[in-house]
Parts: structure tokens; sequence; C-alpha cells
């Protein structure tokens, strides 16, 4: 019994020791990594300029793509079908015609507005506009039609809507107001989609162009140490001890670019981007609040994108070297 | 501690103009706790002869034993760790360049995973045995010959290596400065490690009054204890 608690004792000890002497081996590779990205410093300022311009295209690709997204939800979820009644139309008959829409399949949600509040908002939205107010004072009396506001839960579904309401009420309804919304989403997205397509493009080849630098960068640091590594491997050291501290180096090119990239989009956020801001489809401030609420997911893929780099490039490079 | 025997053991190189026989037709044997002197004219097969043993080289023919083991059987990631029985200086002294004396003999102590508190407890004492204590934070360019051999040497024994190579230690020194090594040297032998000394430094040699084992071309023409340098 004592002979089996000595064991499993002594195995327990030499598990701790093992697991601490790799932690403590892994610590010093971190620590010559650190050493090595340091005094290399006019090779890392090459290397991270580069990774930071790869880092930053693709960031802002992103953060322009998921901006873009988020614009175009906001628009689709604002558009809706007007219908607008004859004046002739009494308010029983367009509330007959409300309740049979409901029942449509392909409507979620319909709302009736009467001539009385379109006119009431007609003049809250203009209120400012000192011609429609005198225009409005001429005519003496309420231009507006009365009409419901239709909603459909899919985007898709409009089109059929707008054909149903039009065959179905051609007696009752003045027009139909729909289409304006649908071709700016359809523009947009266009836009967005051909953006995304170049900006997918564009980062790609940036990442490439990243990659090559930053091996290159990394073997160039490890063919001035082409020797170290000879007495390294004299001295006992193996492969792997000799390979850890450059890939360190190399997450460290990664992780720097990263932050430093991260902060530049803000600024582009912040400062850049007032050309597109308060446009009419997105505020300035908007756009700054929208890159920080979403840091997070922007931030983390720039991260982790650089640090892939950062590995990969250095990997190879050592693993070049100590195939020899 | 193992001993290490030599059988049959032939080294050529292949090269562009031919295969060319560095070392051919070897048998040896040093036990444990020998001072074996390597000696020969440049070119004859010493420093072969050496990376034999410590397998940074393999025979082409035949075998080398270090103790029951055959060092054609070491898997190749395993080599590292065999090297680390083995303890090695050179004429270039092959110290890291961008690290300081107590750097790089801390480094031999990093790579077995010593404790950082056990290192700062033996460099400073293996520096003493050198006498290099006031040199600690220097780096290798600011170091004399004589004093990168030292930090070399005390690289070299800091992990108490079961056999200590020592490939032309003396071939850039002075006279005096190679006499300081080769006492050093003597007196890591006395407590118990075997010491290989390939050198063609015939005043050393006749000195020490050790094993001589002469090579010319690429043959063990003699093998005398006591020996003297003879070519």
């Amino acid at each position: 019994m004592i002979k089996i608690t000595v064991n499993i004792q002594f195995s327990l000890d030499l598990f701790l020791n093992l697991k601490n002497m790799k932690f403590l081996k892994l610590a010093r590779a971190f620590n010559e990594g650190w050493t090595s990205f340091v005094r290399n410093s006019w090779l890392s300022v090459a290397t991270i300029i580069v990774l930071v311009l790869s880092l930053y295209v693709v960031g802002n690709t992103l953060f322009i793509g998921m901006m873009a997204r988020e614009l175009i939800e906001n628009i689709e979820e604002n558009v809706s079908i007007s219908v607008y009644f004859k004046p002739e139309i009494d308010e029983t008959k367009i509330k007959e015609i409300q309740n049979e829409l409901n029942k449509n399949h392909l409507v979620a949600s319909t709302k009736y507005v009467n001539r009385d509040q379109s006119l009431e908002k007609f003049i809250k939205d203009n209120e400012n506009d000192e011609i429609i107010t005198e225009a409005l004072k001429e005519i003496d009396g309420n231009p507006l039609f009365s009409s419901i506001v239709v909603r459909s839960n899919n985007q898709e579904q409009y089109s059929e809507l707008a054909g149903y309401i039009e065959n179905n009420f051609t007696e009752e309804i003045n027009n139909v107001n729909y289409g304006k919304n649908k071709d700016i989403i359809e523009k947009l997205d266009k836009i967005i989609s051909s953006a995304e397509r170049i900006g997918l493009i564009l980062g790609s080849i940036f990442i490439a162009i990243a990659i090559l630098i930053t091996f290159n960068t990394i073997r160039m640091s490890l063919f001035a140490r082409r020797d170290e590594f000879e007495v390294m491997r004299l001295v006992g050291a193996s492969n792997l001890y000799i390979k850890v501290p450059p890939i360190f180096e190399g997450i460290f090119y990664g992780f720097f670019s990263s932050l430093i990239a991260i902060v530049l989009i803000g600024i582009t956020a912040y400062g850049g981007m007032s050309l597109i801001g308060g446009k009419g489809l997105i505020a300035k401030e908007e756009i700054l609040s929208f890159y920080l609420s979403n840091l997070w997911i922007i931030g983390g893929v720039i991260l982790l994108t650089g640090l892939f780099i950062g590995l990969i490039s250095s990997t190879i490079a050592i693993s070049r070297y100590l195939k020899a | 501690m193992p001993s290490i025997v030599f059988k049959k053991v032939e080294k050529s190189y292949e090269g562009k103009l031919g295969s060319f026989t560095a070392l051919k037709d070897i048998n040896l044997v040093i036990q444990p706790g020998e001072f074996v002197c390597v000696v020969g004219r440049s070119g004859a097969g010493k420093t072969t002869l050496t990376r034999l043993i410590y397998a940074k080289e393999m025979p082409t023919e035949g075998v080398v034993y270090f103790g029951n083991r055959k060092t054609t059987d070491i898997k190749r990631k395993l080599l590292p760790f065999f090297r680390r029985n083995f303890g090695t200086v050179f004429q270039d002294f092959k110290l890291l360049p961008q690290k300081t004396v107590f750097e790089n003999i801390a480094y031999a102590m990093e790579l077995v995973g010593r404790k950082t508190e056990n290192i700062e407890n033996e460099v400073p004492k293996i520096l003493a045995v050198v006498g290099l204590e006031s040199k600690k934070d220097k780096y290798p360019r600011q170091l004399s010959g004589g004093e990168k051999q030292k930090v070399s040497l005390a690289r070299a024994i800091i992990n108490n290596p079961d056999v200590l190579v020592v490939d032309e230690p003396t071939g850039n020194l002075d006279p005096a400065t190679s006499w300081d090594i080769i006492k050093l040297l003597l007196k890591i032998n006395q407590l118990g490690t075997t010491v290989i000394l390939a050198t063609h430094d015939k005043a050393i040699v006749d000195n020490i009054d050790k094993r001589v084992i002469t090579i010319s071309q690429g043959k063990i023409v003699s093998d005398k204890n006591h020996g003297k340098y003879t070519i």
C-alpha cells in the first residue's frame, strides 16, 4: 500500500515537474522571441507597416460590408406599400379593404391613415419649409388622400402584394406607392456585393503579400542567425526549442500590426468617413458608434488574421531553416 | 559513466570530384574518466573522429558505441538529447553573439529545463572556476580569444556532461592562455569527466603526459598511454 502511494506520488511529482519544465521552456521561448523582436526593430517596423496595410484593407472591407448590410436591413425594415384611396371612398369602405388585406397571408401588418392624420404629418414634416406652408394656406383645405400602409414580412413578397392590391381594388384606389425603396435596396445591394467582392480580392492579395513579406523578413532575420542555430544544436537544443522563439517573434508582428490596424480603422471611421456620413443615409457619429459597438467582431477578425499571418509566416520560415 | 567504442569505423564524404575517405578502419576504446589527446596534421581526420563521438557525423561503415548505444540507432529528432551527454568546445568558440557571457552559459542550462534559481546559483560558480566573474555581462565581441574559449568551456561543462570533446581549443590562443585552458581541462578530468582533446599543439601534448592517439591520412598510426607528439 505504502509502495503504491509512493509510486503515485512519484508519478505525480514527475508529471508536475515535466509540466513545470515545459511551461518554463515556453516562457523562455516567449522571452527569446520578444528579445529578438525588439533587437530587430528596423526589420520589425518594415514588416509591421506591410502587415498593418494588409490588415487595414481586410478590416475596412469587413467594417464597410457590415455597415452596409446594417444599412440595407434598416431600409428594408422601413419598406412598405402605401395604398392611396380616391377622395370619394369613405372610411367604412377603407376599413373593409383593410380587414380584407389583413386576411391576406402576404400581409404582416396594416395601418390606416386618414386624410386629417396625413395632413397633420405633412405639416409637421414640412414646418420649416415656408413655400409648402404658404401653399397649404392658399389651398385652404386638405389635398391629401386617406391611405393604408401595408407591410409584408418578406422583402420578396412586396411585388406580388402590390400587384394583388392593384388588381383587386382598382375602383377604390388612387394609386399604390411602391417601387422607390425597392430600387434603392436593389442598387445598394449590387454596390455592396461588388464592393465586398473587390474587398475580398484586394484583402486576399494583401494577405498573400503580407505573408510573403513577413515570411521573408523572418527568413532574413533567421539567415543572419543561422550560425546560432548550429551552435544551439551543438549545445543540445532540440529543433522544437530552436523553433519556438522565432514563431513567437512572428506572432508579435501579427499582434502589434493588428492593434495598429484596429486603431487606424477607428480613426478612419471617426475622421475620414465624414465624406459619407451626414449625407442622408447615415450620420457621421453613427459610423464611429457602429465601429465601436462592433469592435469585438471587427477587432477580433483583424487580430486573428494578424496572428494567423505571423504564425504561418514564421512557422514556414523556421521550418525551412531547420530542415537541413 | 559510458565508454566510447569505435568498431571498424570508416567515414567517407561524397563530393563532386568523387568520394573522399576521411577515416578508415578505426578501432578504438575510450574508458570513462580518461584524458585522450587525438593528434595529427591538419586534414588527418581528428575533427571527423571527434564529430563521430557526439553523433554530429555518422560512420559510413562500422559502428560507434556510446555505452551500449549505437550512434547510428539514435533517431534524428532524439540526437539533440543524446548530445546533452557531451560538452563540446571548438577552436572558433561558437558562442551566441547576441547573448552575454552569463546568458551563453545559462542557455545550455535553460534548454535542459533547469530552474531559473539553479541557473542563477550555478553560472556564477562556473564563472569563478574559469576566472571570468567580472565579465558576466560582457558580450562575446567584448572578450579576448582566451576569454571566449573559457566561456565556451564553462558552457560545455555547466551541465556536468559525461564526456568533454575539445577540438583545437588553443588554435587561436597565445601559449600562456593556451596553458590556462589546458589546466582547466585537466582539472575537469580530475573530477571524473572524460576529456577528448583534438590538437596539433606539440608542446601541450608532450607536457601533459596523457594517452595520445595519432592519426595520419585517416588511420590511427599509434595509440599510447603517456604518449608524445610524434608527427
